[in-house]
């Protein structure tokens, strides 16, 4: 037990009140510890990474073996990664693709060419999620439904060219509607931004003391 | 499955809706008519800029005269309070006269005598309008020491050998290597000075040019040593680096003296006393604490004072009363299902590394869900970005299981990192749940683009979704594609509500008292600021009191 739960807590008492005083501390001193801890954060991340390598090929392994549903695509995790480990242990000899200022080796051939168009089209898909939602969202079902609809439109049209020729055709003053949608992200929409803002820093403050304190240890495996 | 509210509240709801609604677009058009809001703030500092834009060289210059000079007692310099050692304050009162063109100049020299040899480095400061004493913070450093470290030359190479920092292969290597970028560079522009580092090393000038010429291809050999070199010159660059802040702190940590002169019209007074003039002495030191913070220190040790007696409280009288938060009230019903349907439960982590405090938050939670899981016999499956976040996971799952009396629950494949990179994430889990069609799924943590397309994805197979996060940017996202939401504070809420322990739930009592008084003081300053601005009232004070240093 004490090493399952009594040292870990008094590690995270440690090193928890040094990492909130060293945040009123101006020395050099406090500083080097900052500058020292994160080097071991890093040292920590790179085994870590290690770990994750292992688990994401075993988990892929084991699909691949009991032939689950979509195993193919767990094979090409390890043509993915074996792949462009080789060419990245064999750059130099492997030489140059393309020419003139795209000549990159091949390693970043695969990142520029492969997995930024493929990152590139699964972000692209946003755009129609995005329409789907906001089509969900705005359909004037009850009256807060209606209220959105409402300053949402104001919003979108306020945020476009087209906004300062209609409030001058309907209203006679250019900038109506634009000013409209400004003060509506400038003050209810950054009234309430601000409110989770304040609820967000009072609920880590509050989570950090149970931490430090010990009552919350859930993030050890939960129990006593 | 959609939220329900209670029939007497439903009205209540949406009368207050309506009155929100009203107020919001009553205002939204007031603003829209009256223009922008910052007008009026721009008008209203108009003045100051206008005497600003007076102060130019004036026609006539007026006469240094014994008014112009501050008084010789009020000149002191002194060590600048909380910061690392770096600043000395020099300060001294406004003389009688300020005429246009005035000069203060801070003379700073080693030692007194070096004033004497002319060996003294100045900083001059304009006179400016306003009230009370100036006050000009000097970093010895920033002006005895070059702005930026040494480059990386041929004779720093040869020094590091000597220090055997590096070995005489190395720098024979190195050397060659220098030459190979000189031979490679096109020919542009006149040598003026060696690589400084791997960014320009490639890019170093190989000596006088006439007409530029187009650079050569390295050999892959040629290519292979280029790359090492720029190795080795990134270290050495990091280390000129780390040498030359301490040089700077050395020179930070010395004594100083300081004398002042006052210019004006190419004429120059020392302030002097009894016809010497006055030499101050101080030396900048490393503080032990921020005082520009201490109002920050305080206010965080009251709410934490807050937070700690309602754990106190709640461990004399458990059953303290807590507000319901939906979102949590479904986890077991979203569990329940997916266990009826023989589907797996899916939990997503955001995207930040353990040392953020919403994956502390949503790894609190997934103890919960695993326990929860286990009980009930259930698959869950945790999606991680991160590897770190990965391991702490895979320990808290297996935990939770053995907690359940079900260790034999836990598979390390259920737990697994998915992918590192965003989309590439999106693209893994989306797959998943296509093919898998889980029962329930929970998104927790931090989340950036990627929460539309996975809330989205879920949606639509059919699964009960319940999302957390403290990126108030994706909350729309959340709220319009899953079932339930805990918006911000609630996720940090989340696991003390979930195991309805007496001290845990104290702490979200004492977080609610906190906010409250926090929304006390917003209205109270509010309304103690329109009442200031309205009267004429002075209240820097109050500015001053709430107002935390950033450094």
């Amino acid at each position: 037990m004490i090493f399952k739960r009594t040292i870990p807590l008094l590690i995270v008492l440690g090193i928890g009140l040094l990492g909130f005083l060293q945040d009123y501390v101006p020395h050099p001193w406090s500083a080097s510890l900052v500058d020292e801890m994160t080097t071991w954060s890093l040292i920590l991340g790179g085994f870590a990474g290690l770990l994750g390598l292992y688990s994401l090929l075993h988990m892929h392994w084991s699909r691949i073996r009991r032939k689950m549903s979509g195993w193919g695509y767990s094979a090409f995790v390890f043509i993915g990664a074996f792949g462009m480990m080789a060419v990245g242990f064999f750059s130099d000899s492997i030489g140059t693709v393309g020419s003139g200022p795209g000549k990159v080796d091949l390693y970043n051939w695969g990142y520029d060419y492969i997995y930024i168009p493929c990152a590139a089209t699964v972000f692209s898909i946003l755009a129609f999620y995005m329409a789907s939602a906001a089509f969900r969202t705005f359909r004037a079902r009850n009256l807060a439904a209606g209220l959105l609809l409402v300053a949402a439109v104001i919003v979108m049209f306020g945020r476009v060219p087209l906004s300062e020729t209609v409030s001058q055709w309907l209203l006679g003053d250019r900038q109506i509607i634009p000013n409209m949608a400004k003060a509506i992200m400038d003050y209810p929409n950054l009234a309430a931004k601000r409110g989770i803002l304040l609820g967000i820093a009072l609920g880590v403050i509050s989570q950090s003391l149970r931490i430090l304190l010990g009552i919350e240890r859930s993030y050890l495996g939960g129990g006593d | 499955m959609r939220k329900s509210h209670p029939v007497i509240v439903r009205p209540l709801t949406t009368w207050a809706a309506v009155a929100l609604a009203a107020m919001v677009f009553t205002f939204a058009f007031a603003s829209a008519f009256a223009g922008p809001a910052g007008a009026s703030i721009a008008s209203a500092t108009a003045p100051a800029t206008t005497t600003q834009a007076s102060t130019g060289p004036a026609a006539t210059q007026p006469a240094l005269t014994a008014s112009c000079v501050p008084d010789p007692n009020s000149f002191r310099a002194f060590d600048v309070p909380s910061d690392g050692g770096t600043g000395i304050l020099v300060q001294w009162d406004r003389p009688a006269q300020e005429p246009d063109g005035l000069t203060y100049v801070v003379q700073i020299a080693p030692t007194e005598q070096d004033f004497q040899a002319g060996n003294f480095k100045e900083a001059p400061t304009p006179a400016e309008p306003g009230k009370g004493p100036y006050r000009v913070a000097i970093s010895p450093a920033k002006i005895f020491c070059p702005e930026n470290p040494e480059p990386l030359t041929a004779d720093k190479l040869r020094q590091f050998a000597e220090r055997n920092v590096i070995s005489a292969k190395q720098l024979d290597r190195a050397l060659a290597a220098r030459a190979l970028i000189n031979k490679l560079k096109p020919a542009t522009q006149p040598a003026t000075g060696p690589a400084s580092g791997p960014a320009t090393a490639a890019s170093a000038p190989a000596g006088p040019a006439i007409a530029p010429s187009p650079a050569m291809e390295p050999a892959p050999a040629e290519q292979a040593e280029l790359t090492w070199y720029n190795s080795l010159a990134g270290y050495l660059i990091s280390r000129l680096g780390d040498e030359f802040q301490g040089r700077r702190a050395e020179v930070n940590a010395r004594p100083y003296c300081f004398r002042l002169a006052v210019q004006l019209g190419g004429r120059t007074e020392l302030v002097s006393l009894a016809g010497r003039p006055v030499v101050v002495e101080a030396s900048a030191e490393a503080n032990l604490f921020k005082w520009g913070k201490f109002n920050n220190l305080v206010l965080a040790l009251i709410f934490s004072a807050i937070v700690v007696t309602f754990i106190e409280i709640a461990k004399r009288r458990p059953g303290l009363f807590i507000r319901k938060i939906a979102g949590l009230e479904a986890i077991d019903e979203a569990i329940g299902r997916a266990t009826e349907m023989d589907r797996p439960v899916y939990f997503i982590h955001g995207g930040n590394s353990v040392d953020n405090m919403s994956v502390i938050a949503a790894v609190n939670i997934l103890s919960h869900i695993a326990y929860r899981t286990a009980e009930h016999d259930s698959r869950i499956m945790v999606m991680n970005q991160d590897p770190l976040v990965t391991a702490v996971s895979q320990e808290v799952v297996q935990q939770a299981c053995t907690r359940a009396g079900r260790p034999d629950a836990y598979n390390p494949d259920n737990v697994s990192l998915i992918a590192y990179e965003q989309f590439a994430f999106v693209a893994a889990v989306s797959g998943l749940m296509v093919r898998e069609k889980p029962g329930a799924i929970f998104m927790m943590g931090y989340f950036g683009a990627e929460s539309l397309l996975l809330a989205e994805t879920g949606s639509s197979t059919g699964a009960i979704q319940v999302a957390g996060t403290d990126a108030y940017t994706q909350l729309p996202f959340f709220v319009t594609t899953c079932d339930y939401t805990l918006m911000g504070e609630e996720l940090y809420a989340a696991s003390a509500y979930l195991s309805r322990e007496p001290r845990l739930l104290g702490s979200l009592r004492g977080q609610d008292i906190g906010k409250a008084f926090i929304m006390f003081l917003l209205l109270a300053g509010t309304i103690f600021l329109t009442l200031a601005g309205l009267l004429e009232w002075k209240v820097d004070w109050l500015r001053h009191l709430f107002e935390a240093s950033r450094s």
